[in-house]
């Protein structure tokens, strides 16, 4: 494997006649975990998508994982190598899938169509639901189970496929404080004790782990800022992004963010 | 002629079309996609009538019919920012209007198009028979060989996309949906197979723990209601497809006050 996972330049998106990101640069080596920070409409889902090979007008230069992938058919190794976590978590199927089933999902990634399951498919489900404390789960339906738990299970899903690259939009999206801190911090286990290479989509950068290494701040599609987090994630910064004033503080290794009482125009 | 050679096309059509219909049913309803089903029912018609005024054998018109129907569909829903609902909705009305305007150019009696709308279980003939067993064998075997791919397809056809080649699998599925759709049309009818494809499933996805027996339960019920709904009109002399779909519309009303009841003590 490369240890330059994502390469690309001059990267655009059009939705019809509206470019949606770009022209973008980024380079994503082994190992980084990236948040991706913007406001609505920035083009962090685009960016995603771009990646993930569903956006259907993509231009400029994109090789992931050291294979190019812009105008041709993904491989199924690729396919494999990137695993992917929607936003849209709470659109559920009325079929009744068990825990063990949305998690052994991602091993569809690995192989030819209608390849046999194995012993290596069951192995890899097992340790993702041990991982995350899941293994009393396993037989529970998927659409009984909280937002929280769902996501929870989609993270497993994520480790299940043994992908080294991991996109991440929006995972704690809607949840309550307690989940969207378990989930970051799940994030950031992904990241530090399984070696994942993380690409984090967030509104909120209280969202961010520790773990964070390096941000790319996005704004209509452009990029705005992109550096470490103490360099990027800044009140001055911040404050001109989102089109208001302010305050990010920093606390321990995380930072939290929020607009100052009155200020936004 | 004895009442088992008579009854037993018919009998073994009842349980073929209504066990294909029902498992199929279970991927409409789970891609949650109820409007697939009646659209393409709807476009082997129009191909069944016009087919027929073309002076061709209606099944291949039908076929031929739902084949363009669901290859129309599998184009206009690979482009992911489309509306599934309003594509579908589109391609169900056109149909209809084609049906509708063959039915009008048809000169001289209209008994043989008519009957295409609500079918008849009771003039099933051996290769219809032959027809119904294949396309449900095929329907099993893709269920059984890519029964992963099947369900992450759908789980969420987004995910699907980026895990494996997902429009192959969505392509093999509409084409086995055209296929059962088609020797459905003659016994059960253009109207009313929408009823035998969705009821059954709804009932099977609403009870069922496990997406195995979900698709047997689907298989098991649209194969009784069709049954059913056979001996109910035969005994008190009503039009068989009316009765199929009022017998599984029925197992619908009773399933889920059966679930409610189900949940509520599982609350308690």
């Amino acid at each position: 494997m490369p240890e330059t996972l994502i390469d690309a330049s001059n990267l655009t998106v059009r939705y019809g006649a509206r470019r949606a990101l770009g022209p973008l640069n980024l380079t994503v080596q082994r190992g980084e975990f990236w948040g991706i920070v913007g406001p609505n409409g920035a083009g962090k889902s685009s960016l995603l998508h771009a990646l993930a090979g569903l956006a259907s007008r993509v231009d400029g230069r994109l090789q992931l994982c050291g294979q190019s992938v812009l105008g041709g058919r993904r491989s199924q190794a690729l396919r494999q190598a990137v695993a992917v976590l929607f936003q849209h978590h709470d659109d559920v199927s009325e079929a009744p899938f068990t825990v063990a089933d949305v998690v052994g999902f991602g091993r569809t990634a690995c192989g030819v169509l209608g390849r046999r399951w194995n012993a290596s498919d069951q192995g890899a489900v097992d340790r993702a639901l041990e991982a995350l404390g899941l293994s009393g789960f396993r037989a529970r339906l998927y659409r009984e189970l909280s937002g929280g738990e769902r996501r929870k299970v989609q993270i497993a899903r994520l480790l299940a496929q043994e992908s080294e690259l991991l996109l991440m939009d929006e995972p704690v999206a809607g949840l309550d404080m307690d989940w969207q801190e378990r989930l970051t911090c799940l994030a950031g286990d992904l990241h530090l004790r399984h070696g994942k290479t993380v690409l984090f989509v967030t509104h909120d950068v209280a969202n961010l782990p520790g773990c964070c290494t390096n941000v790319l701040l996005l704004n209509r599609g452009q990029t705005f800022g992109i550096g470490a987090p103490a360099e990027v994630l800044c009140s001055d910064t911040l404050s001109r992004l989102y089109g208001c004033p302010i305050c990010v503080e920093r606390r321990a290794d995380r930072y939290v963010a929020f607009a100052k009482p009155g200020g936004a125009g | 002629m004895s009442a088992i050679e008579v009854f037993a096309p018919i009998l073994a059509a009842a349980v073929l079309g209504g066990s294909s219909a029902g498992l199929l049913g279970v991927y409409v309803m789970g891609l949650r996609m109820p409007f697939l089903a009646v659209c393409t029912a709807h476009a082997a018609l129009a191909g069944a009538i016009l087919g027929q005024l073309a002076g061709l054998h209606p099944r291949a018109g039908a076929f031929a019919g739902a084949l363009m129907g669901a290859a129309v569909l599998g184009f206009v829903l690979r482009h992911r920012n489309v509306d599934t609902n309003a594509a579908l909705g589109s391609l169900f009305s056109l149909s209809l209007g084609v049906a509708f305007l063959g039915l009008g150019l048809q000169k001289g009696p209209k008994t043989p198009l008519l009957e295409l709308m609500w079918g008849s279980l009771l003039f099933v003939t051996p290769q219809q028979l032959v027809g119904l067993a294949v396309a449900g064998a095929l329907l099993v075997a893709l269920s059984i060989v890519l029964e992963r791919e099947m369900k992450v397809l759908l789980f969420d056809r987004l995910l699907a996309a980026t895990l494996f080649a997902e429009a192959w699998v969505f392509t093999a599925l509409l084409v086995l949906a055209a296929a059962i759709i088609t020797f459905n049309l003659e016994t059960t009818g253009g109207l009313l197979l929408y009823s035998l494809i969705c009821n059954p499933a709804v009932v099977a996805l609403k009870l069922a723990r496990s997406f195995r027996s979900a698709m047997v339960l689907s298989s098991v019920l649209g194969a009784g209601s069709s049954v059913a709904g056979f001996l109910a009109a035969y005994m008190l002399d009503l039009p068989v497809g009316a009765c199929i779909v009022l017998v599984s519309s029925l197992m619908v009303a009773l399933a889920l006050g059966f679930k409610q009841v189900r949940d509520r003590r599982h609350a308690g």
